[in-house]
């Protein structure tokens, strides 16, 4: 399993523009992230990834564990970083180095309400979803961006599609309830 | 039933408001504390039948302030957000809480999470005619949980007050 830098060198000059315009606060969307051919070898590793139900006020899904269990699973983190961070430092103009990683399966009812990923204790710059083929392509588990407390912008989680957004306390966003199907993602953040 | 966690929670079901009328309802605006509807009730004599279920030995029996909330479909309230705070809340020391459900009907899924530093330890079904009183404290929070879209139709409703000693 080897990530690829979803553009080309052309292609950066434009992304890093609409970086910069968009609304309601900076964010991509890239689609045909992995080649046809990278898939078997991502969900071997996934497959071996324990998963576990999480449940709180603000959120349900089932995702694998903070810190990986596999060695794989350690190394498809590793190399995320490695390969996509200085490209979005270029993109984004910001400052990034590594990143982390979760898989996370939102089933017909799950949900990630309204928050911002910021804390002050944590140097996360960007966050990222990445979505996944799904045997059951999800309806509903859209990314929804807010200005404010106005919805901005709704992101489909198509499969292959990755869509990252700077973290700060401006970037309201949510998960929007998946109401059928199994929305299927690989999600984190890139850190300074 | 007591919780550990709380020294007071407990549920009453089969409970009755005979003549309460819903006050006017208002959308709460900020969706990263909750989406809601809510209203504040003007009489507070008119809660009376609630206090009654209040343990007689129990000295907090004075309503200082009560509300109703409303939640549709894709509604939730979370865990750092008190729909009932106050300012005056610095002066309660351990307020009781009272939450009576006005629901038209039962809501599986949309229960009322009492948590303490974030564990909850008591829940609340959204059941109509039941009635939860909970001590609060620094330590306690509480959320009302998400309201999923894929019931449609559905709506909870709770009138939350909260007691004191008399002063």
């Amino acid at each position: 399993m080897t990530w690829r830098v979803p553009w080309c060198d052309r292609d950066e000059v434009a992304l890093a523009d609409s970086w910069r315009r968009a609304q309601p606060f900076p964010h991509v969307v890239v689609d045909d992230v992995l080649a046809d051919d990278g898939f078997d070898a991502l969900f071997e590793i996934l497959e071996d990834e324990p998963v576990e139900r999480y449940v709180a006020d603000l959120y349900a899904f089932d995702a694998t564990a903070r810190e990986p269990t596999t060695a794989a699973f350690v190394e498809l983190r590793a190399e995320l970083g490695r390969v996509l961070a200085p490209a979005l430092a270029r993109v984004t103009g910001r400052h990034v180095t590594r990143a982390d990683l979760r898989a996370y399966a939102y089933r017909a009812g799950d949900h990630l309400l309204p928050h911002t990923d910021h804390q002050d204790e944590l140097a996360r710059v960007l966050a990222y979803a990445y979505y996944l083929p799904s045997p059951e392509p999800p309806q509903g588990g859209e990314l929804e961006l807010f200005a404010g407390y106005a919805s901005a912008r709704v992101i489909e989680p198509r499969a292959n599609r990755i869509a990252i957004f700077e973290v700060s306390d401006a970037s309201l966003h949510q998960v929007r309830e998946v109401m059928a199907g199994t929305r299927l993602s690989l999600a984190g953040w890139f850190y300074a | 039933m007591i919780a550990i966690g709380s020294r007071t929670a407990t549920l009453v079901d089969g409970v009755a408001l005979p003549g309460f009328a819903v006050p006017p309802l208002v959308r709460f605006p900020a969706i990263d504390d909750g989406a809601y509807s809510w209203g504040d009730v003007a009489d507070l004599a008119v809660l009376a039948p609630l206090v009654a279920h209040v343990d007689r030995d129990d000295p907090r029996r004075r309503v200082v302030r009560a509300r109703v909330v409303a939640l549709e479909p894709g509604d939730y309230i979370l865990a750092h957000h008190d729909p009932l705070a106050d300012a005056s809340d610095a002066d309660d020391d351990l307020p009781l809480e009272l939450v009576l459900d006005l629901s038209p009907a039962a809501s599986p899924g949309a229960e009322l999470y009492y948590r303490r530093r974030g564990a909850a330890f008591f829940a609340v079904p959204a059941t109509p005619g039941t009635l939860a009183i909970v001590e609060r404290g620094p330590a306690i929070t509480a959320n009302h949980s998400y309201l999923s879209k894929r019931h449609r139709g559905a709506r909870v409703v709770r009138l939350i007050a909260r007691l004191t000693s008399a002063r």
